[in-house]
């Protein structure tokens, strides 16, 4: 642990161990099958995972490990077909789809790899739009936009429109976007998989300061052991499976696998 | 709720703005259809407005009784010397039918008018004195006939402005005579400027010459073809027709059994007429326009449903931060709306002064009602959203899953 310089993320102060945290995310026997026909995709297969408030988690997989369906469900974008899904204390495998997207609205804040910014709309009007579903008033709206921006450093680049920026500003808006609702949970889907190294770590580093300073409970799902360092936790999946759960070194963890080192060998063995 | 509504809105207008001009093209249907109805509509209305101001211009009350030819084999067509009516039948009807103000025999013929420096075909009108004050017809200089004119057969005439024009130039024709055949006749009066009948004959091109001249000298017979009627009000026009169809059939000794030998002609039946036509052709122009409002709409729809397909990505996205189906049927209601309403204004403006030019050429004042433009406005509106129904429906029920990951 001394050895920091090896390291790009340092040792932080870290809730893991804390018993006394409530839990934000709770899935209990969680199973998605997609039934097309003849054959059925089991794609996810009995998932248990408490994820406590405040906790900066990273959930890795090779494709085809069930992530993006674990992703979709942890989204309320999808329900589950077997199991409960607790977000905040309320189950969500039930909801309808309206009950859903308030869900998402309310609770969760999405960052996608490829940013998912409306392209015909200024940074501070897709910084809005999740205000505006939420019947946020105009004014307070556009206030609330503008210091989501400043605080991501943008405050500049206001009334840019998307294609006028560059792909590490594209997403810090989608950031300051899944901020503003102030959310119970940060949903990143490879936030750094369309960005350069520099670029990564300037959007690492606002995540890390999102869990730091404001102790916000953010999800990574990613391949990428380099972006899983940065957090406290790792899950990996593998064929709708946990095989593993594991502080990550940051937190006295062993080092990260590369998964995509195991999807490599999976064809082979 | 109403705050979700206005955000729609606005994001309805600036989609539609950022698309210009598909967003125009797409409005083409619209605005075609708008403003079809509106020129259609308020273009037959003012003809028939204008129609039946000719009509009423043509004479106060004005009853017309024709002679009827009732015996077998005989057809009407070609010169009709034999006729039922007669000098006394007129006079009868005046004094006897109270629903009657004035009676005149009429006979009308085109004969050959010579002046002194011109010839001219006119159509030539045997009257009396009140024949005048029958058709409301002033007379512009000189004097109108006058009762001792037809009883002394004297031979004057009254003359119209084209006639005049025709035959006179610029001069004035008071007191100088017109021949016709080997009559000559003192003009003693100019008639008023009438203007163009609903058939569109020239009421200018006339001459008036007293009854008997015309029965006697001109047309050598005896009685005249039809009697012109005033009715004393508008009210009495149906009453007068029936006591002159009752005095004309107990003076002609007609049977229970036998048909009339005349017949009694209204201008109000000319302007039921006028109105059932223009009516009917409102009508069909009304449906025309629904068609191509119809296929206005079908032109929306499709455009919508391009733009839903299209724009499938930003719908994902709208979903997974939070629009609930509500929020995107209603934003794509809205666009569909929009689109329809605003080429429905532009098709107001557009049929407006369309209408407006249309009239103008073709001589009619555009009988323009507010509830014309009002229902083409909630047509176009109604039309917008009626088909975007379909699309609108079709974005909300995208799977935000899939349409995320649409490109």
């Amino acid at each position: 642990m001394t050895d920091a310089t090896s390291i790009t993320p340092s040792a932080i102060v870290s809730t893991i161990d804390d018993p006394s945290v409530p839990i934000t995310v709770k899935l209990r026997d969680l199973h998605k099958i997609y039934d097309s026909g003849a054959n059925a995709v089991h794609a996810v297969q009995g998932l248990n995972v408490d994820i406590p408030e405040g906790q900066y988690i990273s959930i890795m997989g090779a494709s085809g490990s069930g992530k993006s369906t674990l992703l979709n469900v942890l989204g309320a974008l999808d329900v589950p077909t077997r199991g409960t899904y607790h977000l905040a204390n309320q189950l969500t495998s039930k909801l309808s789809r309206d009950e859903l997207a308030a869900l998402r609205n309310e609770y969760i804040g999405f960052i996608f790899q490829n940013f998912n910014l409306l392209t015909r709309s200024t940074a501070v009007e897709n910084v809005e739009l999740p205000m505006v579903y939420a019947g946020v008033p105009t004014r307070k709206r556009r206030e609330a936009a503008l210091s989501a921006l400043d605080k991501v450093g943008l405050a500049d680049r206001a009334n840019h429109l998307p294609s006028e920026m560059s792909g590490g500003q594209q997403q810090r808006v989608a950031i300051a976007r899944s901020l503003v609702n102030n959310p119970r949970v940060l949903l990143a889907d490879e936030p750094t998989g369309n960005l350069d190294t520099h670029t990564s770590g300037e959007i690492m580093k606002i995540l890390d300061e999102l869990h730091t300073k404001d102790g916000m409970t953010i999800i990574i799902v990613t391949h990428d052991p380099g972006v899983a360092e940065f957090t406290e936790r790792v899950i990996i999946l593998r064929d709708g499976k946990i095989i593993a759960d594991q502080k990550t070194p940051r937190c006295g963890g062993p080092a990260v696998p590369d998964v995509r080192a195991l999807s490599m060998s999976a064809p082979e063995t | 709720m109403f705050a979700l509504w206005i955000e729609c809105f606005k994001m309805g207008l600036r989609e539609l703005w950022r698309h210009r001009l598909r967003s125009f093209l797409t409005m083409i249907g619209m605005i075609m259809g708008v403003s079809v109805v509106i020129i259609c509509v308020s273009v037959v209305q003012g003809v028939k407005d204008s129609l039946i101001g000719d009509i009423r211009k043509a004479g106060k009350n004005m009853m017309f009784v024709f002679t009827e030819d009732t015996r077998e084999g005989i057809g009407t067509i070609g010169v009709q010397v034999h006729t039922n009516l007669s000098r006394d039948d007129a006079e009868a009807i005046e004094l006897e039918c109270d629903g009657v103000a004035m009676a005149s025999g009429v006979q009308g013929t085109n004969v050959l008018v010579v002046s002194d420096t011109s010839t001219a075909t006119a159509p030539v009108t045997g009257a009396d004195h009140k024949y005048t004050a029958i058709r409301n017809w002033g007379i512009e200089q000189g004097r109108d006939l006058e009762p001792f004119d037809v009883i002394a057969s004297r031979r004057v005439c009254l003359i119209g402005q084209t006639t005049m024009r025709d035959l006179f130039g610029d001069r004035n024709p008071i007191n100088r005579t017109v021949r016709i055949g080997r009559i000559s006749l003192k003009i003693v009066g100019i008639l008023e400027p009438k203007g163009v009948n609903p058939l569109g004959m020239d009421e200018d091109n006339a001459l008036i010459v007293p009854l008997p001249i015309m029965l006697r000298d001109i047309m050598n017979r005896r009685e005249p073809d039809a009697i012109l009627c005033s009715a004393k009000s508008d009210d009495d026009v149906e009453l007068a027709v029936t006591q002159i169809t009752e005095l004309l059939r107990q003076r002609h000794k007609l049977g229970d059994a036998d048909m009339n030998d005349f017949r009694v002609s209204t201008l109000k039946e000319k302007e039921e007429q006028a109105r059932t036509i223009s009516n009917q052709m409102t009508l069909l122009m009304f449906f025309l326009a629904l068609v191509s409002l119809m296929v206005g709409g079908v032109g929306i729809m499709n455009i919508m449903l391009v733009s839903v397909t299209e724009r499938t990505r930003e719908i994902g996205i709208r979903m997974a931060i939070g629009a609930s189906t509500k929020a995107i049927n209603r934003q794509f209601l809205i666009e569909a709306g929009v689109i329809s309403t605003a080429g429905g204004s532009v098709g107001i403006i557009l049929g407006v002064s369309g209408a407006a030019y249309i009239s103008s050429a073709i001589g009619v004042e555009p009988l323009m009602s507010p509830a014309i433009v009002g229902i083409a406005f909630l047509f176009s509106a109604g039309v917008g959203v009626l088909f975007g129904l379909l699309p609108a429906r079709r974005a909300a029920g995208l799977n935000p899953i899939e349409a995320l990951r649409h490109d």
